[in-house]
């Protein structure tokens, strides 16, 4: 070792890090870096219970607000309802004045769709319209089969209401098809059957008639072509109340 | 990123080399804390596998004096920084002082070689590796500072 050389490193070892510059510095990686290390694993937690809260909210409510079924009651008040896969009402729908009427009068929203049309069933005005003879039909429609059958089922077992009362859509795009004629399901399928045989009948005509009405236009035709297989399918004339209830083609029964 | 308590480790047994690079380029205690803080999170937060000791001693010098660099090149701070490094030096033996002011007054490009030479006993080709510097580079650097050295301390005879 030289002198010089000496004198460097003796004159270095005398500069030391004071302790506070020591302290200092892991004070400050541990509140920069490990302090806050429970608070940044939790923060993603919290955040993914959120996205998972929201996504659940969001998708609960889409499931609840998104129809999976419709039922259709006509006499003359003409009324429909949205049915969520939860069985339950979410929207009524009147297709004339007297549908409009009774959606309005009557709260069925957020109800079980069997005491909504018993509820409907239960209603003065219809009560009236069923004892001066007018037709009742209920039509269903639905995205799947199964809910169609079980639907119709559970309808039947409604008040003041037949199996011969109750119709099925061939299918759902059948209710869009309705919506855009500005009918309810049920009419639309009636009016469909009364076409057949009155083929100049307009959708206007069709709107301001009784379900009675619109029968009484397919039996008038069906007396002149009765026996010449022109019926929509299966023939229940006089079945059900009122004496009406024709249930040809354009739906079908879901027998038990 | 490294547990808090390799990192504290390695601060107990690399923070006197850190301060004196820091003493060698640096003229406040702000600045200083600020490279020691600079120094520890990249060592924090870095994934280099360490083969020995030796390989992590010359990455913490190496990161160091890139750091001190990156402060001294700053515009704001090269203007604004007050001298506090020199006074400190007041508080040393005056032998001891004389030495370190002779280190100091020496230009930029020496100091490093002069220290990892003379003090942390790197060969040329190591100090070559760590700076980034040619072999023969850091000879001349060597020869050069030291040259100086001897004239500023009065001659003294100084070896390889």
């Amino acid at each position: 070792m030289r002198k010089l050389e000496n004198k460097l490193r003796s004159a270095f070892d005398a500069v030391q890090a004071e302790e506070g510059l020591k302290a200092g510095t892991k004070d400050f990686l541990h509140q920069r870096l490990y302090a806050g290390r429970s608070k940044t694993r939790a923060v993603p937690k919290r955040l993914a219970a959120c996205f998972v809260t929201v996504f659940l909210c969001v998708s609960g409510y889409f499931s609840y607000f998104t129809p999976v079924a419709a039922v259709s009651i006509d006499i003359n008040p003409s009324l429909e309802l949205a049915v969520n896969r939860f069985d339950r009402v979410i929207d009524v729908t009147g297709y004339n004045a007297d549908g409009q009427a009774l959606a309005e009068e009557l709260s069925l929203r957020h109800m079980y769709y069997e005491d909504a049309v018993n509820a409907v069933m239960e209603n003065e005005m219809v009560a009236a319209c069923l004892a001066a003879g007018e037709v009742l039909e209920i039509t269903v429609a639905g995205k799947s089969e199964t809910r169609t059958a079980e639907m119709e089922r559970c309808l039947s077992a409604c008040n003041h209401v037949t199996e011969e009362q109750i119709h099925c859509a061939d299918h759902w795009n059948d209710l869009e098809s309705a919506h855009q004629a500005g009918l309810s399901l049920g009419k639309y399928r009636a009016y469909l059957e009364a076409r057949e045989e009155n083929p100049e009948l307009t959708l206007e005509e069709v709107q301001d008639m009784t379900m009675r009405e619109l029968h009484e236009l397919s039996e008038c035709s069906d007396k002149e072509t009765y026996g010449q297989g022109a019926g929509w399918g299966q023939q229940t004339e006089g079945a059900g109340q009122g004496g009406h209830g024709g249930t040809k083609g354009h739906g079908k029964h879901h027998q038990e | 990123m490294r547990e808090e308590q390799e990192v504290n480790g390695a601060i107990d047994r690399y923070a006197d080399t850190v301060r004196r690079l820091c003493m060698v380029h640096l003229k406040n205690r702000e600045d200083t804390e600020d490279i020691f803080q600079n120094v520890f999170l990249k060592y924090a937060l870095s994934s280099v596998d360490f083969q020995s000791a030796e390989h992590e001693k010359a990455w913490i010098i190496r990161v160091t004096i890139n750091a001190c660099r990156d402060l001294l090149r700053s515009f704001f701070r090269s203007r604004t920084v007050p001298m506090e490094e020199s006074s400190s030096l007041a508080a040393l033996e005056p032998e001891t002082r004389d030495v370190l002011e002779a280190v100091l007054a020496l230009p930029e490009k020496y100091k490093n070689v002069i220290y990892l030479h003379y003090y942390e006993g790197y060969p040329a080709a190591e100090i070559g590796r760590i700076l980034g510097k040619n072999t023969n580079t850091v000879y001349t650097l060597l020869d050069r500072g030291r040259k100086l050295l001897k004239e500023k301390l009065g001659g003294e005879e100084v070896g390889e």
